[in-house]
């Protein structure tokens, strides 16, 4: 296969005019290094079905009074539980969804992690499964088997997001939509064209200074590109800041992990943009975004149902504290049945400012931001432990940084499979985190409580 | 008013009108907008307009052949609730919503659309679960002998049966090795992260 029939099986949609952007974007004297290749995948077919999507967003979903699972909603779970092995198994058929909806059990990222292949539907055709690993924010990554055309609908879900703060984006083939921004010790970086967004540029780079011929090529590539829309983690878009990189995007759109109210105005002054706070997994897609008034994160999509449940599974009163449930949504792979995401929070049905209907998430307890240092002082982020682990047959991990530096890390191996070597992981651990002394433990039965993450360095260090 | 017998509604479903055969908009060659004629049949049979959001569970949710058979054989059903008598039968809003958002989705699920007017067992599922809906049962049959003969012909329970067999080790199998080989490959382009 030469190499356009490789960038036409990544991006079968690319046309002269993407050919030429992506030279703009991979052949600039300040290009970072490359360590990747990824198009998005879709097929002509899909651009009406994306199109429809985003007038069904545009139509605007209209909440149920009393909140419960949309028409939407109750038909693909109905589907689901003819065709996913998982649920089949659990659920006797033909029970009232709408009425009983509250026996239905719950699925969580752990029987994900055993067993991803028991919740795709049996009739849906292989030939378009792409699988995504976890960051690794949350904990060690697991497959997610995912479908191109679920994951383009994130686009008309930022347009949506992004309408609601008075922001538009004009994508077109001479113009770069979006940069996505990241700094750790290793990932991927690639760069591609969006079919969904009139083919216009597209990059994932790394900020870290290894990746760039100079160090002040990540500012004059970013600034040459002018993305319309930048994208990265709080952490990242910190380190924007740092650097002094002088952009204008329209918006910046923080992920991951929770964005600090002092962090937002800082970004907001300095690059004269609304911020916006973005709450999606890989496995569920995007659940919220911020309101424009700052009354929480409006719920977005009209196809999944959001619910907070009690650690016991059952539904708490309303208004009050739970862990955040998705079920539905438009991955064909992996539709959602009660998936318990491990986040915490609030549903606030009242009226907002804002005059947006949908509820929202309110005092989310998500992902706080972690930072450990290697022997040298470098940062080290949660990713880039998971990263470092990923490969090996390991089901969940707990990792700690005492306050003199020294590390602890537990891990429960995959059952089935055999048990990783401690000098394996230990060489993983000690490539990023240097001479920092670290021990190693093997758990059958890591505790569901524990914190995948956690620092007790003294802050500021 | 009509009489309520299987082989009278069964005529009435291999009778149905083009528009209600044709393809669903959002698909190729798309021509019924399968929203209107849910959101017209249920203002009649209810009384009541439909409300928005269940009329968006009418409209194409992919572009996937399993939405289309969906689409299509929420068509074929209302087509027999446009029957005269079931029309006039004022079926309970809760009761036709759960038909047409839970049991039809579950019976599409498994059966192709076409089924229903080549395969009379099929085409009499789909009638025993809208007289269902419409709180109706056959000429001469009760309540218990309606719902035992609707036992006898789901064709959800019996793929529930033969998807508990072999071909579940071979698909989980099958889903295995696609996993493991599309692992392997990169993914899709995604613009945040998560």
């Amino acid at each position: 296969m030469g190499p356009d029939d490789e960038l036409t099986r990544r991006t079968p949609l690319l046309d002269d005019a993407g050919r030429a952007m992506l030279r703009r974007l991979r052949e600039h004297p300040d290009a970072p290094r490359w360590t990747y290749a990824v198009g998005d995948r879709l097929a002509a077919e899909d651009l009406p079905a994306l199109d429809r999507f985003r007038e069904q967003l545009t139509a605007g979903p209209v909440p149920s009074q009393p909140w419960s699972p949309s028409p939407v909603v109750l038909q693909s779970v109905a589907h689901a539980l003819v065709h996913v092995p998982r649920y089949r198994a659990a659920v006797p058929a033909h029970l009232d969804l709408e009425h009983d909806w509250n026996l239905l059990p719950t699925t969580c990222r752990a029987d994900l992690a055993e067993t991803p292949w028991g919740f795709v539907p049996d009739d849906q055709p292989l030939d378009r499964l792409v699988i995504y690993r976890t960051a690794g924010t949350t904990g060690h990554p697991i497959a997610i088997p995912h479908h191109p055309w679920a994951v383009a609908c994130y686009l008309p879900m930022l347009e949506h997001a992004l309408a609601a703060h008075g922001v538009h984006l004009d994508p077109a083939p001479d113009t770069v939509a979006c940069a996505l921004l990241s700094f750790q010790v290793r990932t991927y970086t690639y760069s591609t064209v969006l079919s969904a967004w009139a083919g216009s540029g597209f990059v994932k780079v790394n900020l870290r200074p290894t990746d760039w011929p100079s160090p002040d090529s990540p500012a004059r590539y970013l600034a040459d590109l002018a993305p319309q829309l930048v994208t990265g983690e709080p952490v990242v878009l910190s380190e924007l800041l740092r650097l002094g990189v002088r952009l204008a995007p329209r918006s910046l759109v923080s992920t991951s992990l929770a964005l600090s109210a002092s962090l937002r105005v800082d970004l907001e002054r300095s690059f004269g943009c609304p911020v916006l706070d973005w709450y999606s997994m890989v496995e569920t897609g995007p659940i919220a975004r911020s309101c424009p008034v700052g009354h929480g994160l409006h719920l977005l999509g009209p196809d999944v149902f959001v619910e907070m449940l009690a650690t016991d599974g059952s539904a708490v009163a309303p208004g009050q504290r739970g862990e955040i449930t998705v079920s539905g949504g438009r991955n064909p792979f992996l539709p959602l049945l009660r998936y318990r995401t491990g986040d915490f929070g609030r549903l606030d049905h009242a009226p907002c400012p804002c005059g947006d209907p949908m509820p929202r998430v309110v005092d989310l307890e998500g992902r706080p931001v972690v930072v450990f240092r290697a022997s040298d002082g470098t940062p080290v982020g949660p990713v880039d432990i998971s990263r470092a682990l990923r490969e090996l047959p390991i089901l969940r991990h707990a990792f700690v940084q005492h306050a003199d530096g020294a590390c602890e890390l537990t891990v429960q191996p995959r059952p089935g499979d055999p048990v990783p070597g401690i000098s394996e992981i230990a060489a993983s651990i000690s490539a990023l985190f240097g001479t920092q002394p670290c021990t190693i433990i093997l758990s059958a039965d890591l505790p569901p409580g524990e914190p995948p993450f956690r620092s007790e360095l003294p802050v500021g260090r | 008013m009509t009489s309520l017998t299987l082989s009278a509604l069964l005529r009435w479903l291999r009778e149905m009108p083009g528009a209600f055969r044709a393809q669903p908009v959002g698909f190729p060659g798309g021509e019924v907008r399968v929203r209107a004629v849910l959101a017209d049949l249920w203002e009649e049979v209810t009384g009541q307009p439909a409300p928005p959001a269940l009329l968006a569970a009418f409209e194409a949710q992919s572009d996937g052949k399993t939405e289309r058979n969906r689409l299509r054989l929420l068509l074929a059903a209302a087509h027999i609730l446009w029957h005269p008598t079931l029309r006039a039968s004022r079926p309970q809003p809760e009761r036709l919503r759960r038909f047409l958002i839970q049991e039809l989705p579950a019976m599409a699920a498994v059966v192709p659309a076409d089924s229903v007017l080549d395969d009379e067992e099929r085409g009499e599922e789909l009638i025993r679960l809208a007289l269902r809906a419409a709180g109706l049962h056959l000429e001469g049959e009760t309540a218990h002998d309606a719902e035992d003969r609707l036992k006898q012909v789901d064709s959800v329970e019996r793929h529930r049966v033969l998807a508990e067999a072999a071909q579940r080790e071979r698909r989980a199998r099958e889903v295995r090795e696609a996993m493991a080989r599309k692992a392997a490959e990169e993914a899709a382009a995604k613009v945040t992260r998560e």
